[in-house]
Order: structure tokens, then sequence, then C-alpha cells
């Protein structure tokens, strides 16, 4: 089997960003460095919407690990992409309260708005789509997370103003909306399913 | 070809679909320089019809779209006797930890991904935009 070509070389993300890198080794002990791992992953990712062979490479020099080892945690967490995702990057929850609560519909809703199936970034880099696990918010099922913005109870008719503000590149705020609560009528509920 | 009495109607609905799929990823390495079809592992089927009764009029298991000048893959293609009992087909970048699930349509037609059909069109939309990310020679990635 032929050996593996060496990957092109590329300007490190790090290079001038060093003061940033010095601040997120220094959270950890010299004998811990290895713990900078996922915080340097989601620095290159909120920068660059995936983490490259390169990069891997790179954070693995970094922290003096095995480029197979940052791999691992990487695939490890459905969090990061080793290809670009949209600038909206649209993660569904389909776990149990979430299904429950419509998620299967919503998900469906995505697909046909979008022309997207799970794991797809469109064409124009605007929009991707990920079925994800259990975000934490079962009582506020289902929930969206846009990039890193939970958007709660996300009917179609929500669902829907979300893309149109999307696709205007605008980023409302989010409905966040308290779960569990006996009070219906509480001030902070306004604006529930629709 | 041997008829194969115990394959239902699905089963070669399948089988004929992940052929179309292989011929499509053939026909996509014939049309470019920078790619190649290579046939990675059959069918185990010696082991297989040991225990099952499977017996597949395709022996190719692992397939992929490659680099010509190392062979490293780029774009693989998968089923297995496994796949075969749930009518699917594994699409999958190899430098990503996230596949594509293809399966056979209800009709039998085709493959679907999700409620979508997954026609040749979107293959090669799928398999070109991963050779555009591919890093070339020069250090770029044409993106």
């Amino acid at each position: 089997m032929s050996s593996r070509q060496p990957l092109p070389t590329v300007t490190p993300f790090f290079a001038d960003k060093q003061e940033r890198l010095s601040e997120i080794l220094a959270r950890y002990p010299e004998y811990g460095r290895r713990s900078a791992l996922m915080p340097l992953l989601w620095e290159v990712q909120r920068a660059e919407r995936h983490v490259s062979e390169a990069r891997v490479e790179e954070i693995a020099e970094i922290l003096g690990l095995h480029a197979t080892e940052v791999k691992g945690v990487m695939s490890f967490y459905g969090t990061y992409h080793e290809h670009p995702v949209g600038r909206y990057h649209l993660q569904v929850c389909r776990t149990l309260s979430c299904s429950l609560a419509g998620a299967d519909t919503l998900a469906d809703f995505l697909e046909d708005e979008l022309d997207l199936v799970n794991g797809e970034t469109d064409p124009e880099g605007r929009f991707s789509l990920q079925y994800v696990e259990c975000l934490g918010s079962c009582g506020t099922a289902p929930v969206l997370q846009v990039n890193d913005t939970y958007f709660e109870r996300v009917s179609r008719s929500r669902c829907r103003a979300l893309l149109d503000a999307m696709r205007r590149d605008t980023l409302p705020e989010p409905t966040l909306e308290r779960g569990g609560d006996n009070e219906p009528n509480a001030p902070d509920q306004e604006g529930g399913a629709a | 070809m041997a008829t194969e009495p115990h394959l239902t109607d699905r089963d070669r609905a399948f089988y004929a679909a992940w052929a179309e799929l292989l011929a499509w990823a053939r026909g996509f390495a014939e049309g470019r320089d920078d790619a190649v079809f290579v046939k990675i592992a059959d069918f185990p089927d010696y082991i297989y019809r040991m225990e099952r009764p499977y017996d597949l009029p395709v022996i190719v298991m692992t397939a992929s779209l490659a680099r010509p000048r190392d062979r490293q893959p780029v774009l693989m293609l998968n089923a297995s006797p496994r796949h075969a009992v749930f009518k699917e087909v594994v699409v999958h970048p190899f430098d990503s930890h996230v596949y594509r699930r293809l399966t056979l349509a209800e009709d039998g037609s085709g493959l679907v991904e999700g409620r979508r059909r997954f026609d040749r069109q979107r293959f090669e939309a799928l398999a070109a935009s991963l050779f555009h990310a591919v890093p070339d020679e020069a250090g770029g990635t044409g993106a």
C-alpha cells in the first residue's frame, strides 16, 4: 500500500494568534497541556466552520499529540466537523423528548424547505443540517440549535420565520422558554408554540 | 446470470441499486483525471455462506473514488451482507466521521437518502464537491 502523501503547506492558524493560544494553554497546568485540545479545536472551527487535516496536525504539534489522537476526539463528538458547515448550522435534536414533541416533523420540514439531508451543506454554504442527540433542553422540546444558539419549542411557523430571517442573514433573538411551569399564563410564557 | 431463488424482489432491487451506484462511481472516475475507481474489498462470501443464505450478484463490498497519485480514498461506498438486510448503502467521505446513509426506496426504484431520491446527479455533486476540496499539489483546495 502506498504511503500517505504529506499535506500541503498552509499558513498555521495560530501563527498570528499567539496571544490567544497562550491564553488557552495557560488555563491548564503543563502536565495537562492536552486538556487544551477541545478549546483549540473550537477556536479553529469558529473561524473556519470546520477543522481541516492541516489544522488537526497543527493542533497535534502544539499539544505534543499524534494527529490520530486529535482525530479521535473530533470523531467522538458530533460537534466537530471535518468539512465546512453552513453559516447557519441547524442542529435538530431527535432524542426522545424532542421526538415526542415533533422533532421528526420539524426535521422533515427543514429537509423539504432547504432541500438538505442530515449531514449536508447547501451549495451556497448558507445552511447545513445535522441531527443531534439530546441538547439537554427536554422541557422546551422540540429544540433547534443554530450555531451556538438554542431555539426552543420550535413550531412550524416559528421555524419558517427563523429560516426567512436567516435567508436575510439576520439571526433573530432566540425563543427561550420555561418548561414544566405550572403557570401557563405567566408573562414569560408569552409567545408559546404556535 | 444464475438465478438466486432465495432472493426477494427487494433483494434484487437493492443489488441493482448498489450496482448502479458503483457504475456512477466508475463513470465519475472515467470522466476525470484526478479520480480513480478502486475496489477495496470483496464480500467475504465464502465466510458468510457458511452461516447465512446470502448469494450476491455483485461481489464488491467496499469501493472508493481515490486520488490517482497515492490512491488515497476520497469517497468510499460500502455495502455488506449486514447492510443488505436493511437495504442500506453507506457513502462515506473518507476524511470525515460523518457518513451518508442511503436506503432502497419503498418502491424499489433506486436509492433514497431520508425521503429524498439519491440519483446520479446527487452522487456526482457530492463527489465533485469532495474532489474539489482535496488539496492539490500547489497547496490550495481549489475552493
